[in-house]
């Protein structure tokens, strides 16, 4: 289903995704999802912020069907999260790179497709393909030991998106790495949307960040995660690297900031 | 920062392999010639009698007279301990994935295969001898018993930490069972693997030593272990030397070996194989 696509990329149409009421209590009435409620429609850029440890990521994880909740209804594109089929079309970029570390990079970005059931011409080619999109065809036969920790991340992003996914969900995929090296990737992922029209959902701790990618920031309470604010970001579609000194996005950022502070999530956000 | 080191190290002209195992085998060489020729002048300066220590010149001297039938107890020893240490790697591997299938599984039968680990080879050896016979196949069995349990103990170590983000990534892409043992979870073990091969290759030659003690045959080229036995009950304290010194090294050799697959299999993508 995912896979037949058309070569160009912009033909792939973002899912919609609605959370409803959600509800995940661990074992030991640890609550790290609350009464979560929002719809993204196709091909939106959203972002969600929130105090460290608020359960962001539980409902990143909620929304992949990787996780089941104890209350409540997650969508993709009208199905229930937790019983999608395996192509759902689904990609997942953790917070670390986590590549195969045995494998060299087009065979860690060939990973999805093979085990899809791609043949192997295919599952090259459109690796090939994704490997160029983030900008490391040179290091395709370089094993993730020989890379520095920006190229995994390029690598593990190329990884996401072999599949085409409609819908990409990011856990603080760049928190890890160095200024400089997260605006030039932040850039870069904001041109693969822009060509793609995939739904993606950023879960971010940086308000600059979240303002300069989205198009709309969802602010999270302390744990458990309840929604506070819920942002539109009107900064249009194209954006570049000059819109981090435009007044419009520090003015963003300061109500994001202010949503923030509202949840109490300052204390807890030391590292944003 | 990170670009200067890439740099240096690309510029480096990095040592071949052998070159590197040279490095590497000089200074136990070394000393291992440097105790030799000590213990040379102070067993010839205190005369001591040869049947309570040879002089290491003596004992080499038994190496060459002796060296037909060195050689073909080594080759009863060598099969004995490499077939037992492939078998214990094979079943080790299998029974550590048969393991990891279930924490019930895994409480059911741990503590057995910990059991059998502190139950000592030479309590086992006899029970081997009445079941089968004296001879190879009981040797080599004395060996697997040996070798098992680190295989084992390593490899359910390595296949229950693999990364769980991506163990969530298979999920997400439908991985099945078989598809992630050998995609994510064995590669993930090869460590571990490699760890366990270590200690079950020495522990391999140890046990069928052992094991020929209890239950080698007594003729023939039975094996060092017999040699050995034979050797001290004749008073022949130079040829159990000579016994001593081939068996260790047929176990250096298999650790070698070892260590040379572990570092085909690791160098490219693990940090203990490298720099």
């Amino acid at each position: 289903m995912v896979l037949q696509q058309s070569p160009d990329n912009s033909t792939i149409a973002g899912v919609s995704l609605d959370v409803t009421g959600a509800y995940r209590t661990f074992d030991g009435n640890v609550k790290a999802v609350e009464d979560v409620s929002f719809s993204v429609p196709p091909g939106q850029f959203l972002s969600l912020l929130g105090p460290s440890g608020c359960g962001k990521s539980t409902l990143l994880r909620l929304i992949a069907g990787l996780d089941h909740l104890t209350a409540g209804s997650i969508q993709v594109a009208g199905r229930p999260s937790a019983d999608l089929p395996k192509r759902s079309g689904i990609a997942f970029v953790f917070q670390d790179a986590h590549l195969l570390p045995w494998r060299n990079v087009l065979r860690n970005v060939e990973l999805p497709l093979e085990l899809l059931g791609i043949g192997r011409p295919q599952r090259r080619e459109l690796a090939r393909q994704a490997i160029e999109e983030v900008g490391l065809s040179d290091a395709i036969t370089r094993y993730p030991l020989q890379l520095s920790g920006g190229m995994r991340m390029r690598v593990s992003l190329a990884r996401a998106l072999v599949t085409r996914p409609r819908l990409l969900l990011l856990d603080e995929p760049f928190a890890a790495l160095d200024e400089m090296t997260r605006h030039r990737l932040d850039e870069q992922l904001l041109g693969l949307w822009q060509n793609s029209g995939m739904t993606v959902v950023f879960v971010t701790h940086s308000i600059l960040e979240a303002a300069f990618l989205s198009q709309r920031a969802i602010v999270f309470s302390r744990r458990p995660a309840r929604v506070i604010a819920d942002i539109p970001i009107n900064l249009g579609r194209d954006r570049a690297a000059e819109l981090r000194t435009d007044p419009r996005l520090l003015h963003v950022m300061q109500e994001i900031q202010h949503a923030l502070r509202a949840g109490g999530g300052e204390e807890g956000d030391e590292h944003a | 920062m990170r670009c200067g080191r890439e740099a240096a190290r690309k510029g480096m002209n990095m040592p071949s392999p052998g070159s590197r195992a040279i490095q590497a085998a000089w200074p136990p060489i070394m000393m291992f010639l440097l105790l030799a020729i000590s213990a040379e002048m102070i067993i010839r300066a205190m005369k001591v009698p040869a049947f309570l220590l040879p002089a290491p010149s003596a004992v080499l001297r038994t190496m060459w007279v002796d060296s037909g039938e060195l050689l073909a107890n080594l080759a009863t020893t060598a099969w004995a301990a490499v077939v037992g240490f492939g078998a214990a790697v094979v079943l080790g591997i299998l029974f550590a994935i048969l393991l990891s299938t279930s924490r019930f599984v895994q409480r059911a039968l741990y503590p057995y295969m910990v059991f059998f680990q502190t139950v000592p080879v030479v309590a086992i050896a006899p029970l081997l001898v009445i079941w089968i016979e004296p001879g190879l196949k009981s040797v080599t069995i004395c060996a697997l018993v040996v070798a098992i349990f680190p295989m084992i103990a390593n490899t359910l170590t390595g296949l229950l930490s693999a990364d769980p983000a991506l163990r969530d990534m298979f999920t997400l892409y439908g991985a099945g069972w078989w598809a992630s043992l050998i995609k994510l979870r064995l590669p993930s073990a090869m460590p571990n693997i490699v760890t366990g091969m270590r200690i079950a290759a020495g522990l391999a030659v140890i046990g069928t030593i052992v094991g020929e003690f209890v239950a080698g045959e007594l003729q023939g080229n039975a094996g060092l272990g017999v040699e050995l036995l034979v050797a001290q009950k004749v008073g022949r304290t130079d040829l159990v030397f000579a016994a001593i010194l081939v068996a260790s090294l047929l176990g250096l050799s298999l650790f070698g070996l070892v260590n040379l697959t572990g570092h085909l299999l690791l160098r490219r993508w693990h940090a203990s194989e490298r720099g």
